[in-house]
């Protein structure tokens, strides 16, 4: 009895720290090239959930609510949300960039807009995702009771990780976009289009961010709101990982993910939600930088 | 020795003109509830003077160059303190708002020299998850302060009638004495000190300057009137709850501090005046759907960002330069008329 129910905070946490791990790389690939702490973000995340609930939800694509249906919602919503992120960068970040209170500023304005209209739009109830037919119902292995939904979850979040390595280590874009987070100046001069990196930058991210709301929206509920929470859990975990690195915001990621799991199963989620604050205070005690940080002014 | 007069600084006996009109200001400022008497034009008037204490806290640790999203969460230790004295042991509000006070200073102390150890965006962020910690905190010990559900049958302030005007009064004589407090700081050598800081703090420590003390001292400052504020609030609004003081409190805070302008003394109250009166002012227009406020706040906060980067008090300003490029341009084209004939 008591291994399977690690077994299954262990699965939960995986899926917690997967989705997040998504939303925050989004968040941490547009800091690290463009120098936004974009607040807007969990809202960019909370139109991805509200994507996957219009096509997918409301069946208004072929393949209906099975699978084909669902990746083909899941798609469209990333490609549609990464545009959004492309005229959000080209008409409000794209002056601000490498001054970080006046984007956090301008990204606050953008939340109120954000929340504002959806709410307007679709109203500010919760919405449900229903599941692929393919995968309701439960797998046993080794004595736990795991949900397929979730592991479906955790397996498309790890192939956008993967995708996203793949992209910045293997291709030439990549290149140049890590180029752009260590020197801009110096990038600029090798002939990389430092603005056109931003742009690609941005709907990277912004698509990442689509992601993890389609995951997260079709395992919990969608609503205008939803987006605070995961930004701030985003936040620790990049700071823990020190800002602007990916394999720190990862590991910051699955930190944060295995504590609210573990501390919800066996604590209670209040509590788990406050352990995760006190482990971002004790970090920065230790290590202001976080991890893998590297010094940073204002 | 000075051989220019100027008749308009002052008014005699070396007093400045600034003074007379701050007078009146705060004259104008106690004469409201005799000028209005709308029921929800005087709620919106003590909102107003809420947010003046709340902002006026961003505002001083602005000028040392720190962003302090965290004062939500001392004006909830505040209310929390002050509600739980009142409903648990039967004080007096008097005496509940100084403890109230105490316990956000105590609270700011201790946590500040955590949380200041980082700065710059590193520190808003830190700011913003203490007012998620604090949230956390109602939430988990539901016996001692109400959980979801907050505390309720918070008594009123006894000397006070208990009717709207006199909360009014009492609103608006603590966000003057904040007000007041906050100008005499930021005159004296020590808001020099903290601006100094805010524009190169290395420079400032190298001259001596411990900046540590003196961004703990700016935290604590805001937390103090945050912390009288959340009394104020618990007592006026009859109940709180935890998410009175969340991230929605933190976004205005920060809409009404920026779109005033933060460099000034007077923007983040301007700020607040304004953008707490437009709502008031859009729901006379016929078919206006409350819902969409948010969207004009938003708009508002970019456009301001965008075009108007000090804020609502830099617009007269704004205005006259352009004015003055308008009128060189038709001069400019009315010699080159002239010059072509």
């Amino acid at each position: 009895m008591e291994q399977n129910v690690i077994i299954q905070t262990f699965v939960n946490g995986v899926m917690l720290s997967t989705v997040l791990i998504l939303f925050a790389l989004g968040l941490s690939l547009i800091f690290g090239i463009m120098h936004i702490v974009n607040f807007a973000h969990g809202e960019v995340y909370m139109l991805g959930g509200f994507g996957m609930w219009w096509f997918f939800a409301e069946e208004r694509l072929i393949g209906g609510q099975g699978l084909p249906g669902f990746v083909l919602s899941l798609v469209l919503t990333m490609v549609l949300v990464a545009f959004i992120g492309v005229v959000m960068e080209r008409l409000f970040f794209r002056k601000f960039r490498g001054n970080l209170l006046p984007g956090l500023i301008i990204s606050v304005g953008l939340i109120f807009v954000m929340q504002a209209s959806v709410a307007k739009g679709w109203g500010f109830l919760d919405k449900a995702i229903p599941t692929p037919s393919a995968f309701e119902g439960v797998i046993h292995a080794a004595g736990a009771t795991l949900s397929k939904e979730r592991l479906f979850v955790i397996v498309i979040a790890v192939v956008c990780v993967v995708g996203l390595y793949l992209f910045l280590m293997r291709t030439r874009q990549g290149r140049s976009m890590r180029a752009c987070s260590q020197d801009p100046d110096a990038a600029a001069l090798q002939g990389i289009g430092v603005d056109r990196t931003c742009s690609i930058a941005m709907a990277i991210g912004c698509a990442l961010a689509a992601a993890s709301g389609c995951l997260a929206g079709s395992v919990f509920l969608v609503n205008p709101y939803m987006g605070s929470f995961p930004l701030l859990k985003a936040f620790v975990a990049i700071i823990l990982g020190g800002m602007g690195s990916l394999p720190g915001t990862i590991l910051g990621g699955f930190v944060i993910g295995f504590t609210e799991s573990f501390g919800s199963t066996y604590l209670s989620s209040t509590v788990a939600s406050m352990l995760i604050f006190l482990v971002l205070i004790a970090v920065l005690v230790v290590r202001p930088m976080g991890f893998f940080g590297r010094p940073l002014g204002h | 020795m000075q051989s220019r007069v100027e008749p308009l600084k002052n008014l005699g006996y070396g007093i400045p003109l600034k003074f007379y009109i701050a007078l009146a200001a705060i004259a104008l400022v106690f004469l409201v509830p005799t000028i209005i008497t709308n029921a929800y034009y005087i709620r919106i008037a003590i909102s107003m003077t809420l947010y003046i204490m709340l902002v006026m806290g961003l505002r001083l640790m602005i000028t040392g160059g720190e962003f302090n999203l965290a004062i939500p969460a001392f004006m909830a230790i505040g209310a929390y303190t002050a509600a739980l004295l009142m409903t648990e042991k039967g004080w007096n509000w008097w005496p509940c708002m100084i403890v109230a006070g105490g316990m956000a200073v105590v609270i700011a102390a201790i946590v500040g020299r955590i949380v200041l150890r980082v700065k710059g965006i590193y520190f808003a962020i830190l700011g913003f998850a203490l007012v998620m910690i604090m949230r956390n905190v109602w939430l988990t010990w539901p016996d001692l302060f109400g959980g979801t559900s907050g505390i309720s049958n918070i008594p009123t302030i006894s000397g006070l009638s208990g009717s709207l005007d006199s909360f009014y009064y009492l609103g608006a004589g603590l966000a003057v004495f904040t007000v007041i407090i906050m100008y005499l700081l930021d005159k004296s050598r020590y808001g020099l000190t903290l601006k100094a800081m805010g524009q190169a703090d290395n420079l400032a420590e190298s001259v001596g300057v411990n900046v540590m003390r003196y961004k703990l001292s700016a935290f604590v400052v805001g937390a103090f009137f945050a912390g009288i504020a959340g009394a104020f609030f618990a007592s006026m609004q009859h109940f709180i709850d935890p998410e009175e003081f969340g991230f929605a409190m933190v976004l205005f805070i920060i809409l009404y501090a920026v779109a005033g302008g933060m460099r000034s003394f007077i923007g983040p109250i301007i700020g607040v005046i304004v953008l707490l009166a437009l709502p008031v002012g859009l729901k006379e227009i016929p078919g206006y759907d409350p819902k969409i406020e948010p969207i004009i706040f938003g708009g508002i906060l970019v456009a301001i960002m965008l075009f108007l980067s000090q804020g609502f008090v830099s617009l007269p300003e704004k205005l006259l330069t352009l004015y003055k490029w308008v009128r060189e341009r038709f001069r400019r084209e009315e010699v080159e008329e002239y010059a072509a004939t």
